[in-house]
């Protein structure tokens, strides 16, 4: 009897253990390695690259990883997840020192600030003589990642753009309907949504369009309010827009199923810089890049830094001249605004 | 029968049996071109319905499927958006296609669209279509009285929609089937030019020469020289025989004498004495003559003026192949990003070409003075032929500037050989004859190539046009190695002796000389390269002409300076008119130009080369004359050649010049401006020409009677 409960509590553990580590690679845990351990290390085959996420693997990664293979650029990667915890990456940062990879590809503007920190700092704790190359940074230059739009001025710091300009994204929609009255929600508590706007209106005089411009309505907690939506949309509507434009902020994009509805059941056609209002809401029509060419592009700035021995200082920041156009079909049938003949034959139909 | 009045009429014999010949075979080449343009247009006709149903089934096709596709997402049919933009740019990609019209299912016209062009009216509406009573499989084709209609069914998986409605024009087909014409009577006119050409060369060196020859051998042998041969004697025909049979009696005829002299020791002095003493006139003459020349056999060289003739003709051929279409390669070659104003960067490879051409003349005199025309020849078609070779291949257009670079010295050298033998053969009697088959050579290549290129550009394009021109050189090189003779003795001391500062300035120092290349051969220069080389071709491209229409306009310029330059020089000779025809050549060549500015169009380009080459005949002909007259006292200090080449060089220089001067004007106004503003500016010249000299005497030296 004594024997079994000891094999049970054997077993038991056992269990737990195969559980433990089970779940835990469901749960895509992973633990920085100790300090003292060298293991989770280099097997010796091409070039050492170490990716920091902020949410895992996506596809403009997956992009990233494509590209090597598909150019047959003998290469090993270590994928780190800082799983959107800024308090991580001091740790990811030990761990890429003590790992001396040959290159850093870090995602997002979050991750690249606490891995090399602002250009205009000589803090010691950041990285500064291992290349990294960024891409999904949104506003490099206000983040202080980089110098400027053009050049890092970083010595070891080279990066992607893949915004779409401005002008573009209003050409687009003059390619889909001609407007004169273009509108535009933003949130005033975001300098960046602020910001947005500013740099749309720079274009009315070229394009020859007025820009409406509404502010969210603010709460009690002085954050914009998600019952004002259906009023402040209805205030939108009535000055009749041909097109209202997304700006992306987080509070939209929190809240970007409702507030689509909401547009298309006043008539009005979302134009959107970014795929996410297409595919899970109802805007119409978007131009921006794929993800998975952002991460090909990041690995076209890694290949020159590995293969070609540029340094990463001396890279401009790449970016796109060619975009993807994406239209929403049932919002076309919805609003009986259909696509131009041109449009259909090269825009991407989503169903 | 003297020997001039035999020679004569064996001659006039010889040239009527040519005649004949020529005119047989004249025949026989229309005839077989005839039938070949025949029956190329009668496959061109088989083939062409077939093939315009095929091109427009498969335009259509690609409406239709845009259309298809978009009524499966959902679109109504009659609610398509931005349909006359689709059917425009459709319309835009295929110039036969006249109309693009959708019908539904009731034959109701929901879509149309016509072909736009510039200020043609609006075609009217195509006949209302009736549709098919069972529906369709395959497309279906009609034809109307104007368009040739093609019906496609637009069915999706749920139904039938209606229909499409193809229409291609039938006027543009016709158009089409002109050029073909058009370009087959050209190839037609330029195969029988060329033919005669080789024609008359082959006379001239399988009859005429060695008829000459066997004379000369039998005169000879009239005045008492037998110690004479011909090398004509290679060939093995009739004359060959003939010649190689006086050969051989004339060599025993030598021998015998030479065996008596040495049988006999008896002095050559006693012994012509002997043989001669029955000719009471000759005396003493005949015995030191007839001494002279057992001493100095004579040996009648092969080879004459005509030997030149076809090698020269097919690298000049060769050379205008590009006339029509070289500045339109270099727009082609253009790239923004090169940092030069785009008309002038389409300006360089003609001036380069000029400067290059310019500055190898005198060293090529001076290579010809070292290593003879022939080798010089020769040596001239390498930089051609490489020139070209690499033209047809490059893609860049400072590359193509580099080998015009080449294609410059080259021509520069082939030149400056030919006229030195030229001048070797003919010596200063008959210079002018050998001149004019220079001349000649290069007019005739002149619309030949001009007029050949343009097709061949056409129809083969650019690259391969250039290697054809390549070819063309390596033929010249072979015919110059087979039919001209090696090195001949020099008969004229070496070049003027060479263009030096000093004697510029003495010549500038001449107040007529300045005005005559000022007002007259400089802008007559700059309107040849400027208008007629760089711009004619860009501005009737710009009017919508094809390269094969754009080479038989230029064809103009060359085959009038052909037919009308002896007249001029005939009447203005015998009028002593030099002066004034100059001036009124410039004057013609400007009011052309003017016209150009004034009306758009073809036809008044067309005129204005008219003008430019009855100007250029009028100019090139008195111009040596007037030139030699205004400056009797350099020609006497410096030579006539001097002052010749000076001038040519002042000439020369203005023609590089002249593209860069109307790419600057074009890029300021456009072509008609720039072209009027040139016409201004040459009748401005005339007349300020005109009247610097008007009381000038009238008699003038001629060229080649002045003392050297």
């Amino acid at each position: 009897m004594k024997v079994v409960l000891q094999q049970g509590r054997y077993l038991v553990c056992l269990c737990l253990l195969v559980l433990g580590s089970a779940s835990a690679q469901v749960l895509d845990i992973q633990t920085p390695p100790a300090a003292t351990d060298p293991t989770t290390a280099w097997n010796g085959q091409g070039h050492r690259i170490y990716v920091v996420t902020w949410r895992g693997c996506e596809e403009s990664c997956e992009g990233f990883l494509e590209y090597f293979k598909a150019n047959e650029i003998a290469a090993q990667f270590i994928i780190r997840n800082a799983e959107q915890d800024p308090a991580r990456l001091p740790l990811l940062r030990e761990e890429a020192r003590r790992l001396q990879p040959n290159l850093i590809l870090a995602w997002g503007s979050t991750v690249t600030l606490g891995l090399v920190g602002p250009w205009d700092t000589d803090d010691s704790q950041y990285i500064r003589d291992i290349p990294v190359v960024f891409m999904y940074v949104a506003q490099m230059v206000e983040s202080r990642i980089t110098r400027s739009e053009e050049v890092t001025g970083r010595r070891n710091v080279a990066g992607t753009d893949y915004s779409v300009p401005i002008e573009s994204q209003l050409r687009a929609i003059q390619a889909y309907r001609p407007f004169d009255r273009l509108a535009i929600i933003y949130d005033p508590t975001q300098e960046g949504s602020v910001k947005r706007v500013e740099a749309v209106r720079r274009f009315t005089e070229s394009l020859d369009f007025n820009l409406i411009a509404e502010p969210l309505p603010l709460g009690a907690d002085g954050r914009p309010d998600p019952a004002s939506l259906p009023a402040v949309v209805e205030r939108v509507a009535a000055q009749r827009p041909q097109f209202l434009y997304f700006g992306y902020n987080s509070f939209l994009i929190r809240n970007v199923q409702e507030f689509t509805r909401l547009a298309v059941a006043h008539g009005l056609p979302v134009f959107t810089g970014g795929p996410l209002p297409l595919v899970e809401g109802e805007a119409l029509l978007g131009l921006f890049n794929r993800l998975r060419s952002v991460g090909r592009l990041a690995a076209y700035q890694a290949e020159q830094i590995l293969v070609h021995g540029v340094s990463p200082g001396d890279l401009p920041i790449a970016r796109f001249n060619r975009y993807s156009m994406a239209i929403n079909m049932p919002v076309a049938r919805k609003l009986r605004l259909y696509p131009p003949m041109l449009l259909l034959s090269y825009a991407e139909i989503l169903e | 029968m003297t020997g001039t009045t035999l020679t004569e009429n064996f001659e006039s014999l010889v040239r009527r049996l040519s005649l004949e010949a020529i005119l047989m075979v004249s025949l026989v080449i229309i005839l077989a071109l005839s039938a070949l343009s025949y029956f190329s247009l009668q496959t061109f006709e088989t083939r062409l319905m077939p093939e315009l149903r095929r091109k427009a089934e498969t335009v259509g096709k690609q409406v239709t499927d845009a259309v298809t596709r978009a009524v499966e997402l959902g679109i109504p049919l009659d609610e398509l958006v931005g349909m006359d933009e689709l059917l425009d740019q459709v319309l835009r990609s295929q110039p036969e296609i006249g109309f693009l019209q959708l019908v539904d299912g009731n034959a109701t016209p929901l879509y149309l669209r016509h072909r736009q062009s510039s200020g043609e009216a609006v075609v009217d509406t195509p006949t209302p279509f009736q549709p098919p009573a069972s529906p369709l499989r395959a497309p279906l084709h009609q034809e109307g009285e104007r368009f040739l209609t093609t019906v496609l069914p637009l069915d999706v998986a749920a139904g039938h929609l209606g229909y499409l409605l193809v229409g291609t024009d039938k006027g543009y087909v016709r158009e089409q089937q002109l050029e073909i014409i058009y370009d087959i009577l050209t190839t037609l006119m330029i195969s029988m030019l060329i033919t005669f050409e080789i024609l008359f060369v082959m006379i001239a060196l399988n009859l005429l020469d060695p008829l000459k020859q066997v004379i000369r051998i039998l005169m000879e042998g009239e005045q008492g020289n037998f110690f004479c041969r011909s090398q004509e004697g290679r060939s093995r025909d009739e004359l060959g025989n003939l010649i190689r049979g006086l050969n051989r009696i004339n060599q025993r005829i030598a021998e015998h004498y030479h065996r008596v002299l040495d049988l006999t020791r008896i002095s050559q002095i006693r012994l012509a004495a002997v043989l001669l003493e029955a000719d009471a006139d000759s005396g003493d003459h005949a015995r030191d003559r007839l001494l002279e020349r057992s001493r100095h056999p004579l040996t009648l060289q092969q080879g004459g003026l005509s030997n030149l003739r076809l090698p020269l003709f097919v690298f000049f051929f060769g050379s205008e192949l590009s006339r029509s279409f070289l500045p339109l390669l270099a727009v082609d070659l253009y790239q923004p990003d090169m940092g030069i104003p785009r008309d002038f960067a389409v300006a360089l490879p003609f001036s380069v070409y000029l400067v290059f051409f310019m500055v190898a003349t005198p060293f090529a005199g001076v290579l010809t003075a070292r290593f003879g025309p022939r080798r010089l020849f020769l040596l001239g078609l390498l930089p051609s032929l490489l020139g070209f070779g690499l033209t047809s291949i490059t893609g860049d257009l400072l590359e193509l500037v580099a080998f015009r670079a080449l294609n410059g010295i080259g021509y520069a050298m082939v030149s400056i050989a030919a006229i030195g033998y030229i001048v070797d053969v003919s010596g200063t009697r008959n210079r002018a004859q050998g001149m004019a088959i220079f001349f000649n050579a290069s007019m005739i290549a002149g619309v030949s190539g001009s007029a050949i290129g343009g097709i061949l550009a056409d129809r083969l394009g650019y690259g391969l046009t250039f290697v054809v021109s390549a070819l063309l050189t390596v033929a010249a090189a072979g015919l110059i190695w087979r039919l001209l003779p090696a090195a001949q003795p020099r008969q004229v001391a070496a070049s003027s002796g060479g263009l030096r500062l000093r004697y510029l300035l003495t010549l500038l120092r001449n107040p007529r000389f300045v005005y005559l290349t000022l007002f007259c051969a400089m802008p007559t220069q700059i309107i040849l390269t400027g208008f007629f080389f760089y711009l004619v071709p860009l501005y009737l491209s710009n009017l919508g002409n094809s390269t094969s229409v754009i080479g038989r306009v230029m064809m103009i310029y060359f085959l009038v300076v052909i037919l009308v330059g002896p007249q001029v020089a005939r009447l203005t000779d015998s009028r002593g008119l030099h002066r004034q025809a100059v001036s009124l050549g410039v004057l013609l060549a400007g009011l052309g130009m003017l016209l150009v500015g004034q009306y758009e169009g073809i036809l008044t380009v067309a005129l204005a080369i008219l003008g430019l080459a009855v100007g250029n005949a009028m100019i090139l002909s008195n111009q040596p004359s007037v030139l030699l007259a205004v400056t009797p006292e350099e020609c006497r200090s410096l030579g006539q050649t001097t002052v010749l080449g000076i001038f040519r060089l002042l000439e020369r220089a203005g023609g590089a010049l002249g593209p860069f001067i109307l790419a600057f004007l074009v890029a300021r106004g456009g072509y008609q401006q720039a072209t009027a503003i040139m016409g201004g500016f040459a009748l401005a010249c005339g007349i300020a020409f005109f009247l610097s000299g008007l009381n000038r005497p009238v008699s003038l030296p001629h060229p080649e009677e002045s003392p050297s």
